[in-house]
């Protein structure tokens, strides 16, 4: 317990990179299947990152509380003001960086798709809905 | 750096093998929809097409890439005949409008070229479906057009019971005639089609194996659970019930 807790900087870093590698093994898989030279592999991680990472926060959304847990944890680390080792305030920083965006990102589809489906219900004369 | 680049690693690998396993979730969806414009594996482009789309899937575990081309079917189906790899597909059947083929290292996914004569040129489909079937299925059976898997197979004692999604064609009766030429290619006598109707259908009979037989039945469904959600123009689907003798198949 007390391990994990020293590599909490480090954990939290791991959660919120691993969301960045999911597109990347997907399409490693993908070129894998499509022949396996590195040209379709090369191919298949360029065509999923483009047609996948602006659902990113979808397709990984079973990834997002821990990544939500640990940008929180690193905020609230940031905040103290005892002196900390350079590398765990470094983890902590990457970790808002890297995780924050994808949070933001996150809710905004969240609201556009509650967006959607209040504007675009189907009981409503005049929706978006085609009947 | 080391450990954090591990430990983001294995996490994303869990994720997408975990996924993987799911009916649903893109992240571990089959690989079929293979986006930048090549074919799966062992498959080649139609060496002269008129156009052609880059390829696409209809859904998880599907792929289907289509061409125009002004040679004839039987030009298009000499080509796939002669340029297919053995070694990854199994072909079952080459006839006069499509052939039909099965993945070797998993015979549950069929594939076929299909071609229409569309008047001064031919309209070329080449797909690939993991159907999801049992074990001991029928290998000469082929999949139907863009007909996606429902569900688990069912297996009694007198046979297999698959349903198919066949939203993706027209309409049911666009897709049972499809079906019964793709069954007559592949060595299927069809003995009863029905394409007027709520219900088209039809039957069929192997030709080298008589006491083989397949019912396919077709039917609108309503999704009930899918009710607020669809943004089509009704909360339903297209369904084939494909049922398969296969007590004298073995």
């Amino acid at each position: 317990m007390m391990a994990v807790r020293a590599r909490r900087p480090q954990i939290g870093l791991s959660v919120v990179l691993a969301v960045y590698w999911v597109p990347v093994l997907v399409g490693l898989r993908w070129g894998l299947w499509a022949g396996g030279d590195p040209i379709e592999i090369a191919q298949s991680i360029g065509a999923i990152v483009q047609q996948d990472f602006l659902e990113l926060p979808i397709t990984t959304l079973v990834l997002a509380p821990f990544v939500l847990a640990a940008a929180v944890a690193a905020i609230l680390a940031l905040r103290q003001h005892a002196p900390r080792p350079r590398e765990a305030f470094v983890a902590d920083g990457l970790t808002l960086l890297f995780g924050l965006p994808y949070l933001l990102w996150g809710l905004y589809l969240a609201v556009a798709y509650l967006v959607f489906f209040a504007q675009c219900s189907p009981f409503r004369p005049g929706s978006c809905f085609i009947y | 750096m080391l450990f954090v680049g591990g430990l983001s690693f294995a996490i994303a690998l869990a994720f997408v093998l975990v996924s993987a396993l799911g009916p649903t979730g893109s992240a571990g969806k089959e690989p079929f929809a293979n986006l930048h414009g090549g074919l799966p594996r062992g498959l080649e482009p139609y060496s002269h097409q008129l156009q052609g789309t880059r390829g696409g899937a209809l859904g998880n575990g599907t792929f289907e890439w289509n061409a125009e081309t002004p040679d004839p079917a039987a030009t298009v189906l000499a080509f796939y005949d002669q340029t297919i790899d053995r070694a990854i597909w199994d072909v079952s059947a080459v006839g006069r409008q499509s052939m039909s083929f099965t993945y070797r290292p998993n015979p549950s996914v069929r594939g076929g070229v299909r071609t229409v004569d569309i008047g001064r040129s031919t309209f070329i489909a080449v797909w690939v479906t993991d159907l999801h079937l049992p074990p001991g299925f029928p290998a000469a059976f082929p999949g139907g057009p863009r007909a996606r898997p429902l569900g688990q197979p069912g297996s009694d004692a007198d046979g297999y019971v698959l349903r198919w999604d066949i939203d993706g064609n027209l309409d049911s009766a666009r897709f049972v005639e499809d079906f019964a030429e793709v069954l007559n290619d592949a060595g299927w006598d069809v003995f009863a089609l029905t394409t007027t109707g709520p219900t088209p259908g039809l039957m069929c009979r192997s030709r080298s194996t008589p006491g083989l037989t397949c019912t396919v039945t077709t039917s609108y469904e309503l999704d009930r659970t899918n009710s607020r959600g669809a943004v089509y123009s009704a909360n339903g689907k297209f369904v084939a019930t494909v049922r398969l003798d296969r007590v004298a198949g073995r």
